[in-house]
């Protein structure tokens, strides 16, 4: 189902446009730094009321920003590998080739995702060597790590699953970027703070990958957050792939 | 492996209430060039798209390079190199590697044949260039090396010449003739006319949906001359004469000349002008010329199909 040369062309596709390579470093790699040299310069302007910059702490608020930057990459480069091919027309000149329109489908997961795995990895590896150069609340530890890479990752790579799935089923990107990221950024949040809803909270993706990250430890146990994600990814790709091997083009 | 490169029976393709397609039976020979004309709209992109799998037929079977369809649709499909409407390219790529990204679809040497096919349609040079700098004409001719990647045993291209300039079409032409003689079967589908009967051996008319004629070029433009015309110096009694021939159906007067129709089981020989010209000469007639009347593909294509405003 994963060929490696489809793969590669998915990746060449994304990585020549110029524009989401710099908004995916921007909200990775860039979200980190900025907000390292924010901390830092208000510690050095007035130590008393800003704490340091590093520690344990400035890495958990690093990780903590990157489940909401690291989310909005994987919609930006998620929604394009879903929608490129069918915006652009050749979709069906690729379905044409009589290669299995599945086999065309997924290889754009793992094409968007090599993309933004080295830049989340870079990003939190940025936090993490920051965290341990700096002064700061708290020792980062090699677990903490680990949890922190594990939640910027997750958000990162669901997101931009689901968004090649809903991409793929609307057949444009521009929708999709936009209803994602409120979801993820606007209405998830008061969902999730709506007591009346009850444990239906829990099967918000935004909830669930904090749990990931270590967060809500005594409301949810891990493999249900893992569970929430899967189906999240398989839902969403699945009615992606659904559209993609049903539609006339 | 057979003779036949495209065989379709009695397919047919409903949208709704519409009918794109009506029982549609068509046989392409290979190693020749088919043209399919059709006004817009006749159903000629339908058709192509149902043989690519891009579109479900309602009814009917295909097979295409010997394959049934669709269940052996990739075997046939990996020999078929194909531009369905105008040819699309990721803009921000360069040619090249629009070529690239299409090659990873195909089999592996296909990404050898990269370089190969834009030198053959003349992009060698700018296959480096991002497609959206590109003319419509090189992104036809793009599509044409994107075609030849999987070093295709049939080519079907829809509306190629569309947006080329006369040298494009020319430098097109040669082309597609050159890809036959190298023994590949190229569908052409075209409203061009003109461009058909100058491109292809073999050609089908679809209109409303449905195969009004195919053939030969010559089959379809009448099976060659069936009239000729006479300039005489008494046209009046010419036609008399002439009407006395027992192969003489008609005759008329027809910008300055008169034109003598023949009965269409016999097309004139030259034993037959010859014999009609020395009864008029014989009659005392002075000739000043005489010219065999050939039918255009245009002139049968119209007289074949329906115009826009018989369709209302």
């Amino acid at each position: 189902m994963f060929d490696l040369r489809l793969i590669r062309a998915e990746v060449l596709k994304l990585r020549r446009r110029r524009g989401l390579m710099v908004a995916t470093a921007i909200f990775t790699v860039g979200a980190v730094a900025i907000y390292y040299a924010i901390v830092a310069l208000l510690h050095l302007a007035d130590p008393g009321a800003n704490g340091a910059a590093g520690g344990l702490h400035g890495f958990d608020a690093t990780i903590g920003l990157l489940s909401l930057t690291g989310a909005v990459a994987g919609v930006l480069v998620g929604a394009t590998a879903g929608g490129a091919d069918i915006e652009a027309g050749v979709f069906r000149d690729l379905a044409a080739t009589g290669r299995s329109r599945s086999a065309l489908f997924f290889a754009r997961v793992p094409g968007a995702w090599a993309i933004l795995v080295p830049a989340v990895v870079a990003a939190v590896g940025l936090s993490a060597g920051v965290a341990l150069l700096l002064e700061g609340p708290g020792s980062l530890t090699a677990a903490a790590a680990g949890q922190g890479l594990a939640a910027s990752l997750v958000a990162a790579l669901l997101l931009s699953a689901a968004s090649v799935g809903l991409a793929a089923l609307s057949s444009g990107r521009g929708m999709v970027i936009g209803i994602v990221l409120a979801f993820q950024l606007g209405l998830s949040p008061i969902l999730a703070e709506i007591g009346a809803i009850g444990d239906l909270r829990y099967a918000i993706p935004a909830v669930a990958n904090a749990r990931i990250g270590g967060e809500i430890a005594d409301e949810m146990a891990l493999v249900v957050a893992i569970l929430v994600v899967l189906a999240w990814a398989a839902v969403t790709l699945g009615a992606g792939l659904w559209r993609t091997r049903t539609q006339e083009i | 492996m057979t003779d036949i490169a495209i065989h379709t029976q009695g397919l047919s393709k409903h949208f709704a209430q519409r009918i794109a397609l009506e029982s549609i039976d068509l046989s392409v020979p290979r190693g020749c060039a088919f043209g399919f004309l059709g006004p817009n709209g006749a159903g000629k992109t339908t058709l192509i798209r149902m043989l690519l799998g891009l579109a479900e037929p309602t009814s009917g079977t295909m097979r295409l390079l010997g394959h049934d369809l669709p269940s052996g649709r990739a075997e046939a499909l990996s020999r078929v190199g194909a531009i369905v409407e105008e040819p699309r390219f990721h803009g921000h790529l360069t040619g090249r590697e629009n070529l690239h990204v299409h090659a990873a679809a195909r089999d592996r040497a296909a990404h050898d044949r990269v370089d190969g096919a834009l030198h053959r349609v003349g992009l060698g040079r700018r296959g480096d260039d991002r497609v959206k700098g590109y003319s419509l004409g090189m992104r036809q001719r793009l599509g044409i090396a994107r075609c030849l990647l999987c070093d295709p045993e049939l080519l079907i291209l829809d509306e190629p010449v569309n947006g080329l300039d006369p040298a494009g079409i020319l430098e097109f032409r040669g082309i597609i003739r050159s890809l036959v003689d190298e023994g590949r079967t190229v569908w052409l589908s075209s409203h061009l006319l003109d461009e058909v009967q100058k491109t292809c051996d073999v050609a089908a008319i679809v209109d409303n949906g449905r195969i009004v004629a195919q053939g030969t070029i010559a089959e379809l433009t009448g099976g060659g001359v069936r009239n000729i015309d006479v300039v005489a110096s008494t046209p009046a009694r010419a036609a008399a004469l002439a009407l006395q021939m027992r192969d003489v159906v008609r005759t008329a007067q027809h910008d300055g000349a008169l034109r003598i129709d023949f009965l269409p089981e016999a097309p004139p020989t030259p034993e037959m002008v010859t014999a009609l010209l020395r009864r008029l000469l014989d009659g005392g007639i002075e000739i000043a010329s005489v010219a065999p009347v050939t039918h255009s593909l245009e002139e049968r294509f119209l007289d074949m199909t329906t115009r826009l405003e018989d369709r209302s």
